[in-house]
């Protein structure tokens, strides 16, 4: 009797923990042409931009599978991955292994407008730094200069009011996102609204829903709403260049629909698609743009850049002055004078 | 005036009194009902259970790839029983952290982490069907419900390092129980030294609950948690969840095996094994999960004396 009931507790047991009967076999592989096809098919399920970029992935699968090879290595694995994806010329879209990280570097291939020892010796020499911003008045102070190098930087409520109130009584604000190469999307709106006093409809979104590269969801509107703190009402230049790239798009794409805000510089790098994150079966992770961001007219062009209102280079033979902030400050007083 | 006034407050004394009898005549006759029927007794108890888990899932939105990983739970439940039925409810908590089950050595592959944040709402009826082999075995039939809530954190993962999903289930469930007390003091001889046994009401019970409507709460086609922010208002759940989509489909099964102590008027306690399987197919990628569980339940009894 004793040792029926043990029989009975045992097999109670084995049968109560059995899930292997009801789920796939374990996909884990190293195998080359496994984590190829696994990557080449996520990365046609949900890229967000073949259609916009004219990009033929199929006649990609073809040319990148002929590089494949049982007995490769890791590295070289890698490296024809890598290639594939920088076909897709977005730097939201990476492959991380421990040994190495995929890009496609896209401000390198543009010209740089922005050089920090110029404007720290010649513009901002004694500048405060307040959380992220470092600011200064400019123009015998008539004009604020804020500074906010990554949208990867957090900032508080009180380092915001502090910023704006002592800028408040100039002719107005320049915000710098020159190589400002983006970050956490939290931080694009909490700066965004203190330039707003009311709710704004500034962007749209639209994210891939289907197997065909032109399914889409409908258009989801964002909207700006003004803040409870110090609200900045007077004129505000942004400044943009190749390298403000992802959130700073974002940001940049939002600004056109806010009359008191001009974009001066050069286009933005793009980036406006958010992209996703996921794993192979041989354990590297990835990501790639999923969504498309949208004006408010509904145009996608933010993932080419947004373009500037009012262009300016930085002249590289004379490195004593910022030719994109002196623009920025005679756009203010322009401003102004009206 | 004064007369109508007088005749109104006389109705409605009347109209008092009469309703007084009327409910003092219907206690009477309930009370003489109670006494005259046999009462079901009631028992009542609270159950708190540490637990330790251990845990894989496969989340085929973000990774192909097993994670298995360990945890803590604590849980608190309340539980109403009779001779014919028994009622159970409880909630817990699970943490616990998982490695990804990766094919390459640690130099070639990533160090994935994921952190899992259980949270499940339990409840159960069930009805004594019939006993058997002289009242020691026991069938109870009935249904239950399940919700479970997770959060789970990879960093690895970019902007899919968080996964939310919910699962809702309404499940058939049974339940053999059987009765293996101790009804006399038994003393045994460990040769070192005698142990005395004493009477002690004990169990050992087998659940199974199989969910009949499975409805689960999983990301959209493309799955990013920041997808679909709409604005400065937005609450940060909502960026969580935006994306997310109902269906109704997949397996949920749970078994709980256990043997429960009694000491006679007292509180008791269960050792139990609890393995809880889900496999979700969701609108477009599946996602499966398997928990097994010891836990440890302190049962205090809460019968009024």
């Amino acid at each position: 009797m004793k040792y029926r009931n043990i029989v009975l507790f045992l097999s109670i047991l084995l049968f109560s923990s059995c899930e292997k009967i009801f789920i796939e076999p374990n996909k884990a592989s190293h195998d080359p042409f496994v984590n190829f096809e696994y990557l080449w098919n996520e990365v046609d399920k949900k890229y967000s931009y073949f259609e916009l970029k004219k990009i033929d992935w199929n006649d990609l699968k073809t040319i990148y599978q002929q590089k494949l090879h049982a007995d490769m290595t890791q590295e070289e694995l890698f490296e024809v991955l890598a290639d594939m994806l920088k076909e897709l010329r977005d730097d939201h879209t990476n492959l991380f292994s421990s040994f190495n990280v995929s890009r496609y570097n896209l401000p390198l291939q543009k010209e740089l407008n922005f050089h920090a020892r110029t404007l720290n010796e010649f513009y901002i020499p004694n500048a405060m730094i307040t959380g992220p911003f470092v600011h200064d008045f400019l123009h015998n102070g008539n004009v604020g200069y804020v500074r906010y190098s990554s949208f990867m930087s957090a900032f508080s409520k009180t380092d915001l009011d502090y910023v704006l109130n002592k800028y408040k009584n100039t002719r107005g604000l320049i915000l710098d996102l020159r190589e400002n190469g983006g970050g956490n999307m939290f931080n694009i709106m909490p700066l965004l609204e203190r330039f707003v006093s009311q709710r704004t409809l500034v962007a749209y979104s639209i994210t891939r829903n289907g197997i065909h590269h032109h399914d889409f969801s409908e258009p989801a509107p964002m909207f700006v709403n003004p803040p409870d703190g110090e609200v900045f009402q007077k004129p505000v230049v942004v400044l943009i260049d190749r390298g403000s790239y992802s959130a700073t798009t974002f940001f940049s794409l939002c600004t056109k629909a806010l009359p008191n805000i001009t974009l001066v510089g050069d286009t933005t790098g793009g980036g406006g698609g958010m992209p996703n994150g996921g794993q192979l079966p041989n354990g590297w992770t990835y990501r790639f743009s999923i969504t498309q961001l949208l004006d408010v007219n509904k145009n996608a062009y933010a993932e080419k850049g947004v373009p500037p209102d009012i262009c300016a280079s930085f002249d590289w033979n004379d490195l004593t002055k910022d030719e994109l902030l002196e623009k920025a400050i005679s756009e203010i007083n322009h401003m102004f004078g009206k | 005036m004064y007369k109508t006034l007088r005749f109104l407050s006389l109705l409605m004394l009347f109209c008092a009194n009469y309703v007084l009898l009327i409910a003092q005549h219907d206690s009477i006759h309930i009370s003489t009902t109670l006494v005259s029927e046999e009462v079901p007794k009631y028992d009542r108890s609270l159950h708190l259970s540490p637990g330790f888990t251990s845990f894989l899932f496969r989340d085929f939105a973000t990774s192909p790839l097993f994670y298995n990983g360990i945890g803590l739970r604590a849980a608190v439940g309340y539980e109403i029983k009779s001779d014919k039925s028994e009622h159970f409810m409880d909630i817990d908590y699970i943490i616990g952290v998982a490695f990804a089950a990766n094919p390459l050595p640690a130099t070639a592959s990533n160090s994935t982490l994921a952190m899992m944040n259980t949270s499940n709402l339990y409840y159960h009826f069930l009805h004594k069907l019939t006993t058997f082999y002289n009242n020691k075995y026991k069938i109870s039939l009935g249904g239950s419900f399940m919700n479970s809530f997770n959060v789970r954190l990879n960093p690895a993962l970019n902007n899919n390092s968080v996964g939310i999903e919910n699962f809702s289930n309404f499940m058939f469930s049974f339940k053999l129980n059987r009765d293996i007390s101790r009804h006399q003091i038994i003393i045994e001889d460990l040769f070192l030294f005698k142990r005395k046994l004493m009477p002690a009401k004990r169990s050992l019970s087998f659940q199974c609950n199989i969910g009949l409507l499975n409805f689960n709460y999983r990301p959209g086609y493309a799955y990013n948690y920041l997808g679909e922010m709409d604005g400065s208002s937005t609450n940060p759940l909502i960026y969580a969840i935006e994306n997310h989509q109902w269906s109704m489909n997949g397996i949920r099964l749970n078994t709980k095996l256990e043997f429960s102590y009694f000491k006679p008027y007292k509180n008791g306690s269960k050792w139990a094994y609890v393995w809880d399987f889900a496999n979700v197919p969701g609108k477009f990628e599946s996602y499966q999960s398997a928990f097994h569980r010891i836990e440890y339940v302190l049962i205090i009894n809460r019968n009024k004396q």
